[in-house]
């Protein structure tokens, strides 16, 4: 108690000193929190985009889909038996939200004058709607009934067409036989960077009658979590049950596999690292400094309470307690600040990929903060903790004549 | 109480050797009121720190208060210093951030672990500052500041109380009010204190005065 109370008001007493120190701590952490709390804003709509728009947090596949997705293969189809297992796996599991189950494939379009590619979803709308809620924000018009279909953006702008107008898509089936069939547009989809983010939406009862599929096959199960905390842990489950499933054989992904964000997500999770290392080195440095000032000015005082007899643990954590009161002050400093600069800032529009107009809605974690505020208080008692123990081994005669 | 026998100390002042103390000498009884006295360089200040566990001797004994010192390690030291001696120092070295009462209290409270807030009243209404507990040492001018030193050396109940040169930063007649503080509290708490100064004039107040030169007694006069 009596060394918080020396470390306090030596503080208070060296106030301008004090002052600039915490405001030097206080800037680290502002840019620190700053930087998690945008960055995190945008990691976290970016992946709500992908998994809540796009592919959902897990996807389950025949064994070797996932590596032919280019090709967009129509052999390695589920049937009816396998699906009615996956379902009841699915169903039985209480961590799970929803799961849609699709027919991917490729095709070309035709507005009867110009065509072009396309990538295509054969879903139930129903099932879609509620695993994919985000999908609906991307929508212009709604999810395709039987004879609609909804096509992305690009298409629609490539080949001038729009909501009500009709279309001819061609497509080739596992036999390599053509079929086509005439869709009424009932939706314009936009763009979302990564895979699946151009395709576009027919109905699965639609898809299969133009790939002439009888029975009815999926190629994908799309998996919506009711929280994507649960990611690892659900992903394990099915991991195991996919496993033991001989035939056919299954493989499970999370979305963190199949998409090319995850890679960003690791470049901001090190660029984060790498903003929380400068932030150390600054308090580092600053704490360091002030500390081994503060023994050198007051070297007087220890020469007298060692030559009373005053234990060592005493005079260290005399110090420590102060660089620690000195980091708490400046992250307390820092924590204020930023909130009054997110305020201010408030939200950023921005670009990604072809996406544009994109509001990053920042929200300032407060696991990251409180994360911050320890690394900036541990980091502090750290670094006094050299100066601190050189005080405290000072022998009291040469203390006493400095 | 206090017993140098033979005591040497040299310190190397770049390649010299400086010899402070050549064989050294001394008794001091308990209770004793002693003043060291003689010129910058005589060995004042050396013998006080050997006596005080603040410097070792290079040879010789050193008892204090029946402790053969010279054979303890610096652990022991610091125990030993915080059990058996006060001291006084000529820049008063208060705690700038502790008021007159926390200063005091500071040796029992952090040093020994007690909480006796009436001897450090009553102690502090000894010395004449009860009234001003709660002012700061800047707050304080430098006899009251020699005032509270005093005061802070005894709260111990010390068997020795070691002071070098506290008069040395007071006007003459501050000084001879500290002298005569220290006088009072000797008589009252029995304590043995050990002085040193260049004052002459503050040599009437003393039990002993110790003349030293060239790190030798020269006088020892008994008053």
């Amino acid at each position: 108690m009596e060394s918080f109370k020396i470390a306090f008001r030596n503080l208070v007493r060296m106030g301008r000193r004090t002052f600039l120190t915490g405001s030097l701590i206080a800037i680290g952490v502002v840019f620190v929190v700053l930087y998690i709390t945008y960055a995190q804003s945008f990691k976290n709509s970016m992946i709500a985009q992908i998994t809540d728009s796009v592919m959902g947090e897990l996807q389950i596949h025949k064994k070797g889909y996932v590596s032919s997705l280019d090709s967009l293969p129509l052999d390695k189809n589920l049937g009816p038996k396998v699906i009615k297992k996956i379902e009841e796996k699915l169903n039985s599991m209480p961590e799970i939200y929803s799961y849609s189950e699709r027919l991917k494939f490729g095709g070309m379009i035709s507005n009867f004058t110009d065509s072009t590619n396309i990538r295509l979803n054969g879903i139930d709308p129903k099932m879609e709607a509620k695993t994919l809620p985000l999908l609906k924000e991307r929508l212009t018009g709604h999810l395709p009934r039987v004879g609609e279909i909804a096509i992305p953006e690009l298409i629609a702008k490539g080949l001038h067409l729009k909501i009500g107008d009709v279309v001819v898509l061609v497509a080739t089936n596992k036999n390599g036989s053509m079929n086509a069939k005439t869709l009424k547009i009932s939706g314009i989809v936009g763009i979302v960077s990564g895979p699946g983010g151009r395709d576009g939406y027919i109905n699965l009862k639609d898809a299969r009658k133009l790939l002439r599929i009888k029975k009815p096959e999926i190629n994908e199960i799309v998996i919506k979590l009711k929280n994507p905390d649960m990611l690892q842990k659900t992903y394990k489950k099915l991991f195991k049950f996919v496993k033991e499933n001989k035939k056919p054989k299954l493989e499970v992904h999370t979305w963190v596999k199949l998409s090319p964000f995850s890679n960003i997500v690791k470049m901001l999770n090190l660029m984060t690292f790498s903003i929380e290392i400068i932030l150390i080195s600054i308090v580092l440095v600053s704490i360091l400094n002030v500390m081994i000032m503060s023994v050198y000015e007051r070297i007087k005082q220890i020469g007298t309470m060692k030559a009373m007899g005053t234990p060592k643990s005493f005079i260290v954590s005399m110090f420590v307690n102060e660089g620690m009161l000195l980091g708490i002050f400046g992250f307390i400093i820092g924590v204020v600040l930023s909130v009054v600069l997110v305020f201010v800032i408030g939200d950023i529009h921005y670009s990604f990929g072809r996406q544009s107009n994109l509001e990053l809605v920042p929200v300032i974690d407060l696991r990251s903060v409180v994360s911050v505020g320890v690394m900036v208080i541990l980091i502090s008692m750290l670094a006094s903790l050299y100066p601190a123990v050189k005080a405290a081994n000072l022998k009291p005669i040469d203390a006493l004549r400095s | 109480m206090v017993v140098l026998e033979n005591v040497y100390k040299s310190y190397k002042s770049g390649e010299i050797e400086v010899k402070v103390l050549e064989g050294l000498n001394l008794e001091i009884e308990k209770g004793e009121f002693v003043a060291l006295i003689g010129p910058s360089g005589s060995g004042k200040t050396t013998i006080l720190n050997i006596i005080g566990a603040l410097d070792r001797a290079d040879s010789g004994k050193v008892e204090v208060a029946g402790v053969d010192i010279t054979k303890k390690d610096e652990k022991e030291l610091t125990k030993f210093r915080a059990d058996h001696l006060g001291y006084v120092f000529q820049d008063f070295n208060l705690i700038e951030v502790f008021n007159i009462f926390e200063n005091v209290n500071f040796p029992l409270k952090v040093i020994h672990k007690k909480r006796d807030d009436e001897k450090v009243k009553n102690l502090l209404k000894d010395i004449g500052m009860s009234d001003q507990i709660n002012k700061f040492p800047d707050q304080l001018s430098g006899g009251q500041k020699q005032r509270v030193a005093v005061a802070r050396a005894l709260v111990t109940d010390p068997l020795i109380v070691l002071a070098d040169e506290p008069t040395a930063n007071l006007d003459s007649v501050t000084s001879h009010k500290v002298i005569e503080l220290m006088r009072k509290m000797q008589r009252e708490f029995n304590t043995t204190f050990i002085f040193s100064t260049h004052d002459m004039h503050l040599i009437d107040e003393v039990d002993r005065v110790l003349y030293l030169e060239d790190g030798k007694i020269i006088k020892d006069e008994r008053k």
